[in-house]
């Protein structure tokens, strides 16, 4: 266990040395800035208490009755903040960020002079695997709370209204960030090097990001021919390959209490989904493990 | 005594990727080392001494053949337990202090804190890494030797591979470094010295290994192999012999040659040489040092290396047969002589 915990606090100790923690705090810093601090609450002609920013009151449209404003206070800053801190900062950007600035979290452990010191210990090369994964989890999920939980609390703070369930982003945007992690670190472990992994990781998000385009072009699954060919391929492929892109809509449709009860989503759907996060976060983490006790270093 | 490390027929090839071919780096090396035993491992570049050393710490998977450490096949972790490794090319953390490094070490090798803290006085203060406590950035390259060497010594290792364990120390600091292997050695560990500095390993080294071309090419006990075996011996004289002295002392020997101030003489047996001494002091030379001659390991090896195995044979024991490399030498006996010996 003493050597898990030494190779795991390897990455939180080595990022925190590197100027791009220093930008990424000051990323985050900016973002609570910008879109947390201007929040506040007004109580408007008609006597209802309204979120506002920068004294203007948020309109936003009331996801629970479609064509209709969201007027409670809590509501509208749950939404404000799952929708722009949880889903755009936290499982967008961040999970972008994360894989950049952890890629080399693995294969850092590989490298030719490190793998030199790493792997003639009594420590199975699986262990570094599992260990320095473990540790860019650790780091992601530190950026997560900060970015995350910083915005409920502040939030919390300028309205006097507790939002807490765009928390629940922080587990949903580790575990984009950690699926597509483990997806790199089959690279780290074939050819250590940092670019690699980042490439691979963000390579199969932008995969995942192709392969959903179907369901956002109106009218892409009622063609004929082979082009429904095409896009039912291009579905299926969607299903297979790992699915960082879907977990947030899941963490919404958890939220928003429509969990199978969307529109073309079932239960069934969701239960495939959470399975294939897992099976392919575990099957990464396998075959790097796998790559990486066959090779010579 | 039952060897620390065990490599026999140890081979290694390494795939040439789409377009290159195979590289042979390994073709059935043997040796040993004991307790106590400090061998260098020698040879030019691309000789195979890195991939041996990866070998045996875990790095590389051998194609074929065997190498153990402490009976456990190298590479498993019963085996890297009791192995301390200083490689050659190591980016040690430069974000850590040295003391860090050492903390970090020791919990690599599941050991208590106590425990590592009072390793870490030890072997700070043995190898006198006195910037411990200064991050590994600011080190230079004979400071990180120290720490390497540290490193290594952390967890009290039985086995110790050392890659180049004096490159970037000064002469004093290389001094320092051979008192320690001399010491870790009587402490009963078997040490493997892969080195390029053939004085280094002439110093330190109770047997040594070449390496030419992924074969062994000569192996044994350091001084055997620099020994003339009692045939050769230089006798200096003052003042110097003339030459009709020179030519009245090879009446007794089997050849006399002047080399500057010093007369160097082959006997065909120990005996002759009071014969020659005798004759030398009968005409009033004076003799002030007498000395068996002995090769120096730089010729040894090049003599080794350029002929692609060892020189020719001699009569004296523990001397190893010239001829080509064997290509597949039998395992290390369990004799005195420590290497198996390539077949003339």
């Amino acid at each position: 266990m003493r050597a898990f915990l030494a190779l795991a606090w390897d990455v939180p100790r080595r990022i925190r040395t590197g100027w791009f923690f220093w930008i990424l705090l000051l990323l985050v810093a900016g973002v609570l800035a910008l879109v947390a601090l201007p929040l506040g609450t007004r109580t408007t002609d008609d006597s209802l208490l309204r979120l506002t920013w920068f004294g203007n009151v948020v309109d936003l449209p009331d996801p629970d009755h479609p064509g209709k404003e969201l007027i409670d206070v809590k509501r509208s800053i749950e939404v404000y903040l799952a929708s722009f801190i949880g889903i755009f900062f936290g499982c967008g950007f961040g999970v972008f960020a994360g894989l950049v600035a952890l890629a080399d979290a693995v294969s850092s452990a590989f490298v030719p002079g490190a793998a030199e010191i790493n792997l003639p210990k009594p420590v199975r090369r699986g262990t570094i695997i599992i260990a320095r994964h473990l540790g860019a989890l650790w780091v992601a999920t530190g950026f997560a709370v900060l970015l995350i939980g910083g915005a409920v609390a502040i939030a919390a703070l300028k309205t006097g209204v507790l939002a807490p369930i765009p928390l629940v982003y922080i587990p949903v945007s580790v575990a984009s960030f950690g699926v597509l992690h483990a997806v790199g670190s089959i690279a780290s472990s074939r050819a250590p090097n940092a670019l690699v992994s980042a490439f691979a990781s963000v390579g199969m998000w932008l995969a995942s990001l192709a392969t959903y385009l179907p369901n956002m072009i109106p009218g892409a699954h009622d063609l004929s021919g082979m082009l429904k060919h095409i896009v039912d391929g291009v579905d299926l492929l969607h299903r297979v390959i790992p699915r960082p892109t879907d977990i947030p809509g899941l963490a919404n449709r958890i939220i928003e209490h429509k969990f199978g009860n969307a529109v073309d989503v079932t239960p069934a759907y969701e239960y495939e989904l959470m399975g294939q996060s897992a099976a392919w976060w575990l099957l990464a983490l396998f075959l790097a493990i796998l790559v990486a006790r066959r090779r010579d270093f | 005594m039952e060897a620390y490390v065990e490599v026999s027929g140890l081979e290694k090839t390494y795939p040439g990727g789409f377009f290159g071919s195979p590289v042979q780096a390994l073709r059935g090396i043997s040796f040993a080392v004991r307790p106590g035993e400090l061998m260098g491992l020698l040879g030019p570049n691309g000789a195979g001494k890195t991939t041996t050393v990866k070998i045996l710490s875990g790095l590389v998977v051998p194609t074929a053949g065997k190498a153990s450490l402490l009976g456990a096949p190298a590479g498993e972790a019963a085996a890297r337990a009791q192995l301390g490794y200083l490689p050659e090319r190591a980016l040690w953390p430069d974000h850590l202090t040295g003391i860090e490094c050492l903390e970090r070490e020791g919990k690599l090798f599941d050991l208590p804190r106590a425990e590592r803290r009072r390793r870490i006085d030890r072997d700070v203060g043995r190898v006198r890494l006195e910037v411990a406590r200064r991050k590994v950035k600011t080190y230079s390259k004979g400071e990180r030797a120290r720490l390497g060497l540290a490193l290594a010594l952390l967890p009290d290792p039985k086995v110790l591979l050392l890659d180049e364990p004096t490159d970037g120390l000064d002469p004093l600091g290389r001094r320092e470094v051979r008192d320690l292997l001399v010491e870790l050695k009587k402490e009963g560990r078997a040490i493997l010295l892969n080195s390029h500095l053939l004085s280094e390993a002439e110093l330190c080294c109770d047997h040594v290994a070449i390496l030419a071309r992924g074969a062994v090419v000569a192996a044994g006990r350091t001084e055997e192999l620099l020994s003339t075996g009692g045939k050769e011996f230089v006798l200096k004289i003052v003042p110097p012999a003339k030459d009709d002295d020179v030519a009245a002392l090879a009446t007794v020997a089997r050849g006399v040659k002047v080399v500057g101030d010093e007369l160097h003489v082959e006997v065909g047996d120990e005996a002759e040489i009071d014969k020659v001494v005798d004759l030398a002091r009968s005409r009033l030379l004076s003799i002030r040092e007498l000395r068996a001659k002995r090769a120096t390991l730089e010729q040894y090896f090049l003599r080794a290396v350029e002929t692609g195995a060892a020189p020719p044979p001699r009569e004296a024991g523990g001397r190893l047969g010239g001829g080509a490399p064997h290509p597949n030498p039998p395992p290390a006996s369990r004799g005195e002589g420590v290497m198996p010996r390539p077949t003339p």
